[in-house]
């Protein structure tokens, strides 16, 4: 099927990918292939390997859905390149560092855990479980904040630009929330 | 096995759709004005560099060069015959008076008078400041204060009205009412914390009359805030956390001597408590017409180990600074060094002024 651009839109997006159609997957590479391009170079920093790191996302997109039916195909999308990159900087780079954004929003992060080179015995699922409470006690901006730095490693500057806030300002939200969270961790029992 | 940092991260990787797809979305529209604005520049810098080469060479073809006529003798005025041109600047006497003229807390919104009596501000909504019963409205909200991110945005806001429904909300339901109205911060009459080189201050919360100020700090070797109050909630923190800090059923072994800070005399305590040994040294300096009460706090010995320990590093430090009348409370933690007595003396309070490139309202 042939789609002008324009007349994509994220609803027929989704039906497109579900009905494995190659022009919706197309529109997604064209639509939000620079967005992810970024979001795996902050984290990989390489451009080659986010190139690489995108595709086999798009790759994943094209294999899970269907049976998965994401209600936003951009949140779907970007969290598997963000996943691909993680591992990739994990386990196939000897050095198993990453762009100077992923460090730093990584170390900025680890300050929530009180020993981050731990082991504890809770789950991944476990903290998800807490940090999505925590995130719901926040107003919509600071989600928006603490999700562009921690879940899209943007730098500081640029969190500011696609809030319309000053960095200084983005910087100081970002320290409350860990604080906040931090608190939250430890009330569940996460961090001691 | 992952490690608590690698399952923290991997955790962030899975929130909930809704909110990924808002944030990424924002970051695209980002994106696609950050394009449209370079490609925008690059048609300028073309138009520009267009013009230059178009004024070049009108230039040219109007010079000596290109022409048989001889150039027009300059007719510049000489420097003798220039006259002295009258001033409308007034002179400057000595006596001119220097006396600050204090400004009313009275203002009036679209949507909220406030008026000041005996040095509190109160505040009435035009549609009245009923409390709304009920069910919160904002259930997933911080309903504790209202917020805003600089204190020229806070100005602008509270002097125009231009809060949000759930700010109203939050000032209706959860500042203070009285018989005369909501207690209300002197917008008039703000204050800002003195900082430090290098230090401004930032996001801006408003609870009551009291608005409480974050600190950044570029190079992140502490961090911190400054409350500025009344009078007299100033006066009870003092005697509650200063005069009264070992008035603590949780405190043991207290101990008591004089010392030195950085050559200041001050009291030093040593005392335990169950997770901890700890160290408080309390000193006050008086500089530049204020009076900053101080009491650095240290961690010598964290039992458990998680509270990083260090006699020269503080834990954190308090400031209870007066300065010709007026008040703040400032509380510093995550020092990243030995603060000094000349850096500790750097802070203090200021009268605030809206800044020179907006559009805020100058009375």
């Amino acid at each position: 099927m042939d789609h002008p651009h324009d007349q994509w839109n994220e609803e027929s997006l989704r039906k497109g990918l579900y009905a494995h159609d190659e022009a919706a997957l197309e529109e997604v590479s064209r639509r939000y292939g620079r967005l992810l391009y970024g979001l795996a170079y902050r984290i990989l920093g390489s451009a080659l390997d986010a190139e690489e790191c995108v595709n086999e996302a798009l790759l994943d997109l094209w294999n899970a859905v269907p049976p998965d039916r994401p209600k936003g195909v951009l949140a779907y999308v970007s969290a598997l390149v963000r996943r691909r990159a993680v591992d990739r900087v994990r386990y196939k780079t000897a050095s198993r560092r990453g762009g100077e954004d992923y460090e730093g929003s990584l170390e900025e992060l680890s300050e929530c855990l009180s020993d981050p080179e731990g082991y504890s015995s809770l789950e991944t699922v476990a903290i998800r479980d807490c940090l999505q409470r925590f995130l719901r006690t926040l107003s919509e901006e600071d989600r928006t904040v603490f999700t562009l730095r921690y879940f899209a490693c943007m730098s500081n500057e640029d969190v500011g630009k696609a809030c319309g806030l000053r960095e200084s300002a983005v910087v100081m939200r970002l320290v409350r929330m860990r604080k906040k969270l931090k608190a939250v961790l430890e009330d569940d029992g996460i961090t001691v | 096995m992952k490690t608590d940092q690698e399952k923290l991260w991997d955790a962030v990787g899975m929130l909930d759709g809704e909110t990924v797809q808002t944030a990424m979305t924002r970051a695209a529209r980002m994106q696609a004005t950050h394009t449209t604005r370079r490609a925008n520049l690059r048609r300028i810098v073309i138009l520009i560099a267009a013009c230059l080469i178009l004024l070049i060479a009108g230039a040219f073809v109007a010079s000596p060069f290109m022409t048989a006529d001889a150039p027009p003798p300059l007719d510049t005025p000489s420097p003798t015959d220039t006259a002295e041109q009258p001033t409308d600047t007034p002179p400057v006497t000595e006596d001119e008076s220097r006396e600050p003229v204090y400004v009313s807390g009275d203002f009036s919104t679209d949507i909220y008078d406030v008026t000041e009596e005996d040095g509190v501000c109160y505040l009435n909504f035009k549609d009245g400041n009923r409390i709304e019963e009920g069910e919160n409205k904002y259930p997933s909200q911080e309903l504790a204060s209202i917020g805003f991110s600089s204190m020229d945005e806070m100005y602008r806001r509270l002097k125009t009205g231009d809060l949000t429904p759930q700010q109203i909300y939050v000032v209706k339901n959860t500042f203070t009412h009285t018989e005369k109205g909501i207690i209300f911060p002197n917008v008039n009459h703000l204050l800002i914390p003195v900082l430090p080189d290098g230090c401004f201050a930032d996001y801006v919360t408003v609870i009551d009359d009291v608005y409480s100020v974050d600190f950044h700090v570029p190079d992140h070797t502490f961090s911190g805030g400054a409350s500025i109050r009344d009078e007299g909630q100033y006066r009870a923190l003092y005697e509650k956390n200063y005069t009264n800090v070992y008035d603590n059923d949780n405190l043991m072994d207290i101990t008591l001597s004089t010392g030195e800070f950085d050559g200041i005399p001050c009291e030093i305590g040593d005392y335990q408590t169950k997770a901890a040994s700890l160290r408080n040294v309390r000193f006050t300096l008086e500089t530049e017409g204020k009076t900053l009460s101080i009491l650095v706090h240290y961690c010598l010995d964290s039992y458990r180990g998680n509270i990083p320990e260090s006699d020269t590093c503080p834990q954190s430090i308090s400031i209870y600074c007066e300065q010709e009348g007026k008040f703040a409370t400032m509380y510093l933690s995550d020092f990243q060094f030995a603060p000094t007595v000349e850096w500790l003396s750097s802070f203090g309070l200021t009268p605030y002024v809206p800044s020179a490139d907006s559009d805020l309202p100058t009375e």
